[in-house]
């Protein structure tokens, strides 16, 4: 355990280099012209980078990958079913947690 | 004037709001981000964090699975260095979320840009991003209203975890790390415009998870990212009917 004083610093630090990523883009791409392609590219950006944050999290089970008694994968389908009907986040989050009590309920 | 008429007058000049159209759009992200940001306060408080450090650590940081990592390497008493290296590649995928939206919003205020980019998380970006491209002239104002209420879900939430942190309490068994993968569903769902889209969204999830397999530190998402997306410009290069 570090003492309170080192965690400041640790804060401070995760600070710097989480915000370093997040403006330098920003700044430096917001007056540029950009090849059509190169915007082409930056416009696929949400669809792939939330579905590369969401699949691991859904296949893996104790550290494998995993298609069958895997509770985050089963509590996905009728968050999934939820969510495209719906087409709301607070539904759809609410449907996901309760799946997710429910199913480790009859998993354990 | 009727009661009723002042009423609809009130309505229809908040709804012309810009500032208001942002925090009804930034609200399900408020109210997402407070159990995971309840699970974050509850964890940093067991790991021996003080409820300001919590707090703190939300507010100047406001990342939230680096804060998860943070807080656990944190509690296995790593090195500084490594923390800070740690969470400078889990969140350098926020690198391609400011290169998405810088474009769109060229001619802006530098200074409030870097305001603005301060409050990048996936969920912000995902819901700005959708809006953004089904309407164009989206108010800056809007796009900033809905990054503040997002923030201040994620600041609600690590205050109220830190208030009961102290007890010791299960998350799992509320299901609230469940928020976290649910909101991406949702989000992820809010992406996908057409057929092309499902394709690169299930050939980037399968890529991520077998890179995950073999990389650390969240590298397998900026790697998929990068790749899937090239693959995106690469299928419209070559069959240009399938945008």
């Amino acid at each position: 355990m570090e003492t309170s004083s080192s965690l400041i610093w640790v804060i401070i630090g995760m600070a710097i280099v989480t915000y370093i990523p997040r403006v330098i883009p920003m700044i430096y791409l917001s007056d540029k012209e950009l090849p059509s392609w190169l915007n082409e590219w930056l416009g696929y950006i949400p669809v792939t980078v939330l579905a590369a944050l969401l699949f691991p999290i859904l296949f893996m089970n104790d550290q494998q990958i995993s298609f069958s008694q895997n509770p985050n994968l089963l509590a996905a389908i009728p968050t999934f079913i939820a969510g495209f009907l719906t087409k709301n986040i607070f539904v759809t989050v609410l449907v996901g947690m309760g799946s997710i009590v429910g199913i480790r309920l009859f998993m354990i | 004037m009727s009661n009723t008429q002042i009423n609809e007058h009130a309505r229809f000049k908040l709804a012309n709001n810009s500032v208001f159209i942002g925090i009804m759009k930034g609200l399900p992200v408020f109210v997402g981000y407070l159990p995971i940001g309840f699970a974050y306060g509850v964890l940093a408080m067991q790991a021996g964090f003080t409820a300001i450090e919590t707090v703190l650590m939300s507010i100047m940081v406001y990342a939230g699975s680096a804060q998860f990592i943070g807080v656990g390497m944190v509690a296995a008493a790593t090195g500084i260095t490594t923390i800070i290296l740690t969470t400078f590649l889990v969140n350098l995928r926020h690198l391609l979320m400011s290169a998405s939206l810088a474009q769109r919003l060229s001619g802006k205020d530098k200074r409030k840009l870097a305001l603005f980019s301060y409050l990048i998380t996936d969920e912000s970006f995902a819901v700005n991003s959708v809006w953004l491209r089904n309407n164009n002239d989206v108010a800056f104002r809007s796009l900033f209203s809905v990054n503040v209420t997002a923030y201040l879900g994620w600041i609600s939430g690590s205050i109220l975890g830190a208030l009961v942190g102290a007890q010791p309490i299960n998350v799992e068994k509320y299901g609230l790390d469940y928020a976290l993968p649910a909101m991406f569903i949702i989000l992820l769902i809010f992406q996908l415009e057409n057929r092309k889209y499902i394709v690169l969204a299930i050939i980037a999830g399968v890529l991520s998870t077998l890179l995950s397999q073999v990389l650390s530190h969240n590298l397998h998402i900026i790697i998929t990212t990068v790749l899937i997306s090239a693959l995106g410009v690469v299928i419209s290069r070559w069959k240009p009917a399938v945008r």
